[in-house]
C-alpha cells in the first residue's frame, strides 16, 4: 500500500484508488508522528515531497520498498541508509521545473519593482510613490545561471522574452540559442546584474556562496536562490548585505526553516529589508502538482506491475545492486537461447554472469544467470514451449 | 530654447539639451501653484511633464509656451483642449514607457498566482505560514487575456507566451501576433480568460468599462490585472464583486483619487482590501524606460528647436481633419504677395486650414498651397492680382 504523506495532486490520488492499489494520505505527517504512522501501517510505498524520511522513519516498516520524491533533489531522504535495506530510492526530475522557474522570475520581478513593499506600504493605508523612483527595470539587464538544468533552462527562455541578456555556466556545456555559456562561475559573478542559482545540493557546492563569491559580484547587484539554503554561507551573506547597501536578494530557501506548515519563525536574512523571501513555496502550483503526481503514479504502478523503476527516475540504482540466479532449462538449441535473452532484454533485465551446462536428460540444458530485474520473469520465461523450467536459486 | 522640465526625468536627457545650448530650468517638485509660478517667472518655450497636471490656468502662466511634451503615452492629466485654443503643441512619447509597463504586469500577474506580497509581509512579520501557500494554480497552461493589443500589450503577450501561457486578445482592429488569438467579442475573452489585463486609453469609451456586466462575465476565480488608467474601473462595482466573489484577485498600478503627492498617508478601500495587490503608480518608473523617454523627448526639442515644428507621432493635438479643397497659387516673390494671396482668399468667403508656403531656387517664385473651403472660383479673383502667375482649386 501507498503511504502519502505531502500535499498531493488528488488526481493522482485517484488514478491509483482506481486501480484497485490502497492509499492512505495525510499531508500533515512528519517527525515521530511519520515514524508512528509508518510503523502502524507498514506501507509498501512511501511518497514524500519535503517531509524529513530519515533512519528511524525507513526502520518502522519492514515491507518498505520504495521511497518515492514527488520532487526532484532527495536531499532530505537518508538514501545511503535506504540503500544498505535494500529499498529503492525514486524521484522525478524536471517536473517541478515549470513551477521553480515561474518564481525564480517573480522573484526578479518583484525585486527590481519593489512590488512586495508597494503592497505593504498600500495595506497600510500609506502612500509612497517617490521611494520607487529608482527601479531599473529587466529589459538590456544581465541574468548569470548557475547551473543550466531543466529549471535553469526554464528561466532561461523566460529572460530572454523580456530581453534580457543570459549568461550561463554548467559542468557540461549545453549550446542554447541566445544563451551565452561562460568557462568560469567566476566570469558569471564579473558580468550578471542578477545571479540566480540552479545547483543541487551537494558537497561540492554546500557553503558556495560565501564572502569570496560575494565579493567577486556586483556592488548593486542581486542574487536570486531558488535551490537549497545549503548553497549559502548565510553568516557571510548577512555581513555582504550589510556592507553593501544596494545588494539585494531574493531567497525561496533559507536555513533550519521550520517542518510545521503554520509558526513565528524569524530568520536573520528573512527580516533584512533588502531580502525578499517566500516561504519555499518553489514547486507549490497546482500544475506542478498534476504533472508530479502523474509521475510519481506512473513509477509505482510500474514497480507494483513489474518491480522496475525506470533508469531516470531511479536515483540509487548504481548502490543498489541485487543479484539474483535465474535457472533456466531448456532443449537445446539457438531457438531456446534466442527466447531467453529477447525476453530478458525486454524485460530490462541486467545480466553480469552466465553458466551453461548440458543436463542429464537428453536435448536440454541448463542456464544459471546472475544478474537484476524483475522477479517475475519467472513467469513470463516459463510460457514458452522451447522452456521446460525456470526457478529463483 | 528655455526649458522647463517638471518631473523626475533622465540625467543623460538634461546633459543633451545643455549640452546643445538650451536653458534647462529642472525641479521635480513643481506642481499646482508652484508649477504656474515657475511657468510665469521663467516663461519656457518648451514644458516637460511626466504625472504632473498642466491645467487652462498652467497654460495660462505663460504666454511665451509654445510646447508641452508629455514624457509618456497617455496625456489625460494635460489640458488639451485648452492648449489647442491657444495654438501650443502638446507632444508625447508613445511607446517608450511600454517595456516597462508590460514588465511591471506580468511582475503583478506573477506576484498574485504566488502570492508573493503576502509572502513578504509574513515573512518580515516572523512568521511562516507554508501552508498558506498550497493552492497557487501556477501560470504554464493557463490563459491571459489582453484588451486592447497596441505597445504594452503586445510586449506582454510576448513575455505571457514564453510563460507557456495560452494569449487572446480583443481589440477594435483584430491586431494580432503570432502565437496571440484575436477573439471578435469582449464577452468570448472574459469567458475564456483565467486572467484578463487591460490595456487601452483613457477616453470615452473606456472611462467606466469595468462594471458589474463586465465583472459578473469572467470566470469566479478570474483575475483582472489593470495596468492602465483607474478611470477604467467602476470602483464601487469591483468591491462589490470582491466580497461576492472570495476567488477572485485584481493586481493594479492605478486607482482613483491616487494623490498626487509622492508621500502621504492614503486610504482606498480597493487598495486596503485582502485579494488586491497594487502598486504605486509605477508603471513607468524604470530607469531604462527613463532613459528611452528622456532620448524622445529631446529628439521632439531637437526637431522643434530646427524646424518649429512637432512630428505627427508626437503631435497629439493637431487638427485631425483634412481640408476638403486645396488652392495652389504660384506667384512672383513680394513682400506683399503672402498678405494679399490670403486675404483676397479669406474676403472671397473662404475658411482656411493648414497651408504651405515653397520657394524655388533662387527665391524669385513662390508657392503657395492652402487647404480649406469655399468657392472655386476664387481662382479668377486670385489671377487679377499682378504678381500672381497662376492658381488652381481641386
Amino acid at each position: 500500500m501507498f503511504l502519502i504523506c505531502d500535499v498531493f495532486s488528488q488526481e493522482g490520488i485517484r488514478s491509483l484508488t482506481e486501480d484497485g492499489y490502497e492509499v492512505v494520505y495525510n499531508k500533515d505527517l512528519a517527525g515521530d508522528g511519520l515514524v508512528e504512522e509508518v510503523r502502524s501501517l507498514q506501507p509498501e510505498v512511501l511518497v514524500v515531497r519535503s517531509t524529513k524520511v530519515t533512519k528511524g522513519v525507513i526502520d518502522a516498516s519492514s515491507n518498505l520498498k520504495v521511497i518515492i520524491r514527488a520532487g526532484a533533489g532527495t536531499d532530505t531522504i537518508d538514501v545511503e541508509y535506504a540503500t544498505t535495506q535494500g529499498i529503492y530510492v525514486a524521484n522525478c526530475p524536471g517536473k517541478n521545473a515549470t513551477a521553480v522557474a515561474e518564481l525564480a522570475m517573480g522573484l526578479i520581478i518583484s525585486i527590481d519593482r519593489r512590488l512586495a513593499e508597494n503592497y505593504l506600504f498600500q495595506k497600510q493605508g500609506k502612500w509612497r510613490k517617490g521611494i520607487f523612483a529608482k527601479c531599473l527595470g529587466l529589459k538590456g539587464r544581465t541574468l548569470g545561471l548557475i547551473g543550466f538544468g531543466n529549471i535553469s533552462q526554464k528561466v532561461a527562455q523566460r529572460a530572454l522574452a523580456f530581453e534580457m541578456k543570459v549568461v550561463a555556466y554548467d559542468v557540461i556545456q549545453k549550446d542554447t540559442e541566445g544563451v551565452q555559456f561562460v568557462s568560469s562561475i567566476d566570469e558569471v559573478l564579473e558580468i550578471a546584474d542578477i545571479v540566480s542559482l540552479h545547483v543541487p545540493n551537494l558537497p561540492t557546492t554546500k557553503g558556495m556562496v560565501n564572502a569570496e563569491f560575494l565579493n567577486k559580484m556586483k556592488d548593486n547587484a542581486v542574487l536570486i536562490n531558488t535551490a537549497r539554503g545549503e548553497l549559502i554561507n548565510e553568516e557571510d551573506l548577512a555581513v555582504h548585505l550589510e556592507t553593501n547597501e544596494n545588494f539585494w536578494y531574493g531567497t525561496d530557501v533559507l536555513k533550519g526553516e521550520p517542518s510545521s506548515k503554520e509558526c513565528d519563525w524569524e530568520h536573520p536574512l528573512a527580516l533584512h529589508p533588502r531580502v525578499y523571501g517566500s516561504h519555499h513555496i518553489g514547486a507549490s502550483t497546482k500544475q506542478a502538482e498534476a504533472e508530479i503526481g502523474e509521475e510519481v503514479v506512473r513509477i509505482g504502478k510500474k514497480f507494483k506491475e513489474i518491480g522496475i523503476i525506470d533508469d531516470i527516475n531511479h536515483v540509487n540504482k548504481s548502490m543498489l545492486k541485487k543479484n539474483y540466479t535465474l535457472v533456466i532449462r531448456a532443449k537445446n538449441g539457438t531457438k531456446s537461447l534466442a527466447d531467453i535473452y529477447t525476453t530478458l532484454e525486454d524485460n530490462q533485465w541486467d545480466i553480469e554472469k552466465t553458466e551453461s551446462t548440458p543436463c542429464k536428460s537428453e536435448g536440454l540444458f541448463l542456464l544459471k544467470i546472475l544478474g537484476d530485474g524483475p522477479r517475475n520473469i519467472e513467469e513470463k520465461l516459463s510460457s514458452f514451449e522451447s522452456i521446460e523450467e525456470v526457478s529463483f536459486e | 530654447m528655455k526649458i522647463l522640465i517638471a518631473d523626475l526625468f533622465s540625467p543623460a536627457g538634461i546633459n543633451t539639451l545643455e549640452e546643445q545650448k538650451h536653458e534647462v530650468i529642472y525641479d521635480k517638485s513643481l506642481s499646482g501653484d508652484k508649477l504656474n509660478e515657475a511657468l510665469s517667472t521663467h516663461q519656457p518655450d518648451v514644458l516637460i511633464v511626466r504625472s504632473t497636471k498642466v491645467p487652462a490656468e498652467a497654460i495660462d502662466s505663460n504666454a511665451n509656451l509654445a510646447v508641452i511634451i508629455r514624457a509618456g503615452a497617455g496625456y489625460d492629466t494635460i489640458d488639451v483642449a485648452h492648449a489647442s485654443t491657444k495654438g501650443v503643441y502638446v507632444a508625447n512619447c508613445p511607446g517608450k514607457n511600454a517595456t516597462a509597463v508590460a514588465e511591471l504586469t506580468m511582475g503583478l500577474i506573477i506576484s498574485i498566482d504566488r502570492r508573493l506580497g503576502e509572502n513578504y509581509k509574513l515573512q518580515k512579520e516572523g512568521k511562516w505560514r507554508k501552508g498558506m501557500f498550497t493552492k497557487c494554480l501556477g501560470l504554464k497552461g493557463r490563459t491571459l487575456g489582453l484588451i486592447g493589443f497596441g505597445n504594452i500589450a503586445q510586449r506582454v503577450a510576448s513575455r505571457a507566451l514564453a510563460f507557456e501561457m495560452n494569449v487572446l486578445t480583443f481589440n477594435r482592429s483584430g491586431k494580432t501576433i503570432e502565437g496571440v488569438t484575436a477573439v471578435g467579442t469582449i464577452d468570448e475573452l472574459l469567458t475564456q480568460c483565467d486572467i484578463v489585463s487591460l490595456h487601452v486609453p483613457n477616453n470615452k469609451d473606456t472611462k467606466g468599462m469595468v462594471n458589474k456586466e463586465f465583472l459578473e462575465k469572467m470566470k469566479a476565480d478570474g483575475v483582472l490585472i489593470n495596468t492602465a488608467r483607474g478611470a477604467a474601473v467602476v470602483e464601487e462595482d469591483l468591491v462589490a464583486h470582491l466580497e461576492s466573489h472570495e476567488k477572485f484577485w485584481f493586481g493594479t498600478d492605478v486607482l482613483q483619487g491616487e494623490p498626487s503627492e509622492k508621500e502621504c498617508d492614503w486610504e482606498h478601500p480597493l487598495g486596503m482590501h485582502p485579494r488586491v495587490y497594487g502598486s504605486h503608480h509605477i508603471g513607468a518608473s524604470t530607469i531604462q524606460s527613463e532613459n528611452e523617454i528622456g532620448q524622445e523627448a529631446v529628439r521632439i526639442c531637437e526637431v522643434f528647436a530646427s524646424t518649429g515644428s512637432v512630428d505627427n507621432e508626437n503631435w497629439v493635438n493637431r487638427e485631425k481633419s483634412s481640408s476638403k479643397q486645396t488652392i495652389v497659387v504660384k506667384a512672383k516673390r513680394t513682400p506683399e504677395v503672402y498678405g494679399d494671396v490670403f486675404s483676397v482668399i479669406a474676403k472671397h468667403g473662404w475658411t482656411i486650414g493648414e497651408s504651405e508656403a515653397l520657394l524655388c531656387e533662387g527665391g524669385a517664385a513662390l508657392i503657395l498651397k492652402i487647404g480649406g473651403e469655399g468657392p472655386e472660383d476664387v481662382a479668377a479673383k486670385l489671377l487679377d492680382h499682378e504678381s500672381v502667375l497662376s492658381a488652381s482649386v481641386s
